[in-house]
C-alpha cells in the first residue's frame, strides 16, 4: 500500500499571475479530485500547506496561490519547469449532488473564490442540471480579484454578481460587502448555497441568508485550518469533534453552527 | 486452565523469549520506560507505571518520514518507513494498554498512519497487575486494572505470579516449562490482590464516569468559571499533552542540509496547548489560554466520546505528576461533574 505520507512529484508547467498577491499554477499530475478537495503542496526543504485545488483535467491541476506563509511565499518564487510535491487529493468536496434540480447559489470572499471555481465551471458546462445559478464574487477591490478573465465567460451561463470595498477607475459593478448582495437573490426557496471566504465573511454572509430565510442545512461552508496531514491525525485542524482536513473541509452551517462551544469556544466557525 | 510461574523462573522465562522475539521491558535511563532489552539484568521490577508510557515506542518524539534529494528531473524521494518487528512487551500496566487500544483508534480509523501501524503489528502484550498505585492513579475510572484485552497478564501472588490468558498469542508463550497449575487458593490470592489495590486507588481518587458518556453535556452547561481559573494557573507548556499517553499531535517540518540539495521531512509532537497549534498564515483559532485550555479537557472527555464513544484518558495521572502547575485532570473532572 502506498505510503500516505509521501508526496508525489509534479512539474509546473504554467503560470498566471491573477492579483498581486496571488497566482495560479497548473502543475502536471494526474488526480482525479472532486470540487472543493484540497491538496497538501510540498517545497521541498521548506514544508507542506493545504491549497484548494482550483481547477484542473486529466492531467493537470491548478492551485491559486496567495502568498501569506513561508510555503506560499516561497511558491511564489517558483518558475516553470521546476517541482513540487503532491500529496492528496483530501477532504469530502462541495455536495454538487445535492443542488442537482434546484437552485444552486454560490458566494465567494477574496481568494475563497478558488476552491469554488471548479464548482463554477461544473455548473456552466452542466447548465440543464441545475434551475437558477447565481455566483456573487467579492473583493476588496478590482485588482484582487480572481480569475477575471474567466467572467464572460461564466455570464454567458450563469448570473455573476461581483462587489468590492474599495472601486477603482472603470469599476461599474457593485460596491460594498458581499453581504450586501445576498439582498439581490432572486431565488430563495429550493436552493443550495456555497459559501467560501474569510471567517469574517462567511460569519455575516450565513447570518444575512439565515435572515433571508435560507435554511441553516441547505447553507456549505469551506472551512480553514492548519491541516498537516490532511487524514484526520495529527489533530491541528480538529474543532468541536470534527478534523476540517477529512470531514470537512466543507460543513453544511447546521454542523458548523454546533461546533461554538458557549462560552469560551473552542472556536467554531462563525467566532 | 489456571496457571502461575514461580518469580525465581521469571527471569529464565524472559531470556527465552529474548531468544525467540524482540523484548521491551521497563528500564531505570533517569527515568523509567521502556527500552529494547538485550540483558534480562536490565529489566526494572516496578510496583506501578512507568514514568514515560508506551508511546515512545509506536510514536517517538521525532521521526523521518522520508528523505529527499535534487535530481535532474524532480526529486528522488527515499521512504523511511521502519520494517516489521516481532516484540513482546513486558510489565505493561493496565491504563498503558488501554492508551495503546486509543491510540490505535486515532492512528487508523479511515487512513492509516503507515509508521505507527507497522510497530504496532506483531506486538505481543505481558500485562501486570501493580503493587500499588501512584498518588496520582485513578484509571478504576476507566475500568481498572486488567483491561479488557491482553496477551499474559501477571498478578503477584506472594512466591508466584498468577498469569491469566488472554489470546491465542499470549498461549504460544506457555510452551516451556516455566509455569505450572494453579490452585483455587491462588485464583483467590490474585482476585484479593486486585480488590485490595483498586481499593487503594479508590481511597484517594473515586468517580463514576459510566453515565457521563451520554450525559457529559452537561458540563457544557455546567460550573464554566472552571476555565477561567484553569488558565489562570495553567503555563501552557504542553508537558501534559507529551507525557499523555494517548495524545497523538504531530507537527510536520522540513530539515535541509548545508548543502541544499537534499534534506528530510520529520514529524515532531505537537501540543494543543501551545499558543501555534492552530494558528494559520491568515488566522489564529485558538489565541486565548482559556480556549486552549478548555480545549484539551474537551478532547479527553468530550469529543472522543462523540467520534469513538470512549474517553480520551486512562487515568494514569501522569499529567498531573509533570504539569508545573499543579494541575491534576482528576480534579478538574471532579469539578465538572459534581
Amino acid at each position: 500500500m502506498k505510503n500516505i505520507y509521501i508526496p508525489s512529484i509534479a512539474k509546473i508547467v504554467d503560470i498566471i499571475n491573477e492579483t498581486p498577491d496571488t497566482k495560479t499554477f497548473k502543475l502536471k499530475i494526474e488526480l482525479p479530485f472532486k470540487p472543493g478537495q484540497f491538496v497538501e503542496l510540498s517545497i521541498f526543504g521548506y514544508g507542506e500547506a493545504p491549497i484548494s485545488i482550483s481547477g484542473g483535467d486529466n492531467e493537470s491541476i491548478d492551485l491559486s496561490i496567495r502568498a501569506v506563509g513561508n510555503v506560499t511565499r516561497r511558491m511564489h518564487r517558483m518558475n516553470i519547469g521546476e517541482y513540487v510535491g503532491i500529496r492528496g487529493p483530501f477532504g469530502n468536496g462541495w455536495p454538487i449532488e445535492k443542488a442537482k434540480g434546484k437552485n444552486l447559489l454560490i458566494i465567494a470572499g477574496g481568494i475563497g473564490l478558488a476552491p469554488l471555481k471548479p464548482v463554477v465551471d461544473y455548473a456552466c458546462k452542466n447548465r440543464e442540471e441545475f434551475k437558477e445559478v447565481t455566483l456573487l464574487y467579492g473583493a476588496r477591490k478590482p485588482s484582487l480579484m480572481l480569475f477575471k478573465y474567466k467572467f464572460d465567460e461564466w455570464r454567458r451561463y450563469i448570473d455573476v454578481l461581483l462587489t468590492v470595498d474599495e472601486p477603482e477607475e472603470g469599476w461599474d459593478e457593485h460596491i460594498g460587502v458581499v453581504t450586501m448582495l445576498c439582498d439581490k437573490i432572486k431565488h430563495i426557496s429550493d436552493t443550495i448555497t456555497f459559501i467560501c471566504g474569510p471567517p469574517v465573511m462567511m460569519k455575516f454572509t450565513s447570518m444575512r441568508l439565515i435572515e433571508l430565510g435560507f435554511p441553516p442545512s441547505e447553507i456549505y461552508l469551506s472551512l480553514e485550518r492548519n491541516m498537516k496531514c490532511g487524514i484526520g491525525i495529527c489533530g491541528h485542524c480538529a474543532v468541536g469533534g470534527m478534523y476540517v482536513c477529512r470531514d470537512g473541509p466543507i460543513f453544511s452551517l447546521t454542523k458548523a453552527l454546533k461546533f461554538i462551544e458557549k462560552p469560551h469556544e473552542v472556536r467554531g466557525v462563525l467566532d | 486452565m489456571a496457571i502461575k510461574i514461580e518469580k525465581n523462573k521469571i527471569g529464565d522465562f524472559l531470556q527465552w523469549i529474548m531468544e525467540n522475539y524482540s523484548l521491551y521491558a521497563p528500564v531505570r535511563e533517569k527515568v523509567t520506560k521502556f527500552a529494547r532489552i538485550e540483558n534480562t539484568s536490565q529489566i526494572c521490577f516496578l510496583p506501578n507505571r512507568t514514568s514515560l508510557s508506551l508511546k515512545p515506542l509506536f510514536f517517538p518524539p521525532e521521526e523521518t518520514f522520508f528523505k529527499w534529494k535534487k535530481s535532474n528531473d524532480g526529486y528522488i524521494i527515499e521512504d523511511c518507513l521502519n520494517g516489521r518487528e516481532k516484540k513482546v512487551i513486558f510489565g505493561v500496566r493496565g491504563c498503558d494498554v488501554r492508551s495503546l487500544k486509543i491510540l490505535d483508534m486515532y492512528m487508523s480509523e479511515e487512513f492509516s498512519d503507515p509508521y505507527y501501524t507497522t510497530r504496532r503489528e506483531d506486538t505481543i502484550i505481558i500485562g501486570m497487575t501493580c503493587d500499588y498505585p501512584e498518588d496520582t492513579c485513578f484509571c478504576t475510572a476507566f475500568g481498572g486494572m486488567i483491561p479488557d484485552e491482553y496477551d499474559l497478564w501477571l498478578t503477584d501472588i506472594g512466591t508466584h505470579y498468577f498469569v491469566d490468558v488472554g489470546s491465542e498469542n499470549g498461549k504460544e508463550l506457555i510452551c516451556k516449562d516455566f509455569f505450572e497449575e494453579a490452585t483455587p487458593q491462588d485464583e483467590i490470592r490474585r482476585q484479593r490482590k486486585i480488590e485490595c489495590v483498586e481499593y487503594e486507588i479508590e481511597k484517594r481518587a473515586k468517580i463514576d464516569l459510566s453515565e457521563t458518556k451520554n450525559s457529559f453535556q452537561q458540563i457544557k452547561k455546567g460550573d464554566n468559571k472552571i476555565w477561567e481559573e484553569l488558565s489562570e494557573i495553567c503555563l501552557c507548556c504542553g508537558r501534559c499533552n507529551f507525557i499523555c499517553p494517548t495524545c497523538h499531535c504531530f507537527d510536520v517540518r522540513d530539515i535541509t542540509n548545508l548543502n541544499g540539495i537534499e534534506g528530510e521531512r520529520i514529524r515532531v509532537w505537537d501540543s494543543c496547548h501551545l499558543f501555534e497549534y492552530a494558528q494559520t498564515a491568515a488566522e489564529h483559532f485558538r489565541k486565548e489560554r482559556v480556549a486552549r485550555v478548555k480545549y484539551r479537557i474537551y478532547d479527553k472527555f468530550i469529543f472522543p466520546v462523540m467520534r469513538y464513544g470512549v474517553y480520551a484518558c486512562t487515568g494514569c495521572g501522569r499529567c498531573a505528576d509533570v504539569c508545573p502547575a499543579g494541575i491534576d485532570i482528576y480534579e478538574v473532572l471532579r469539578r465538572l461533574i459534581d
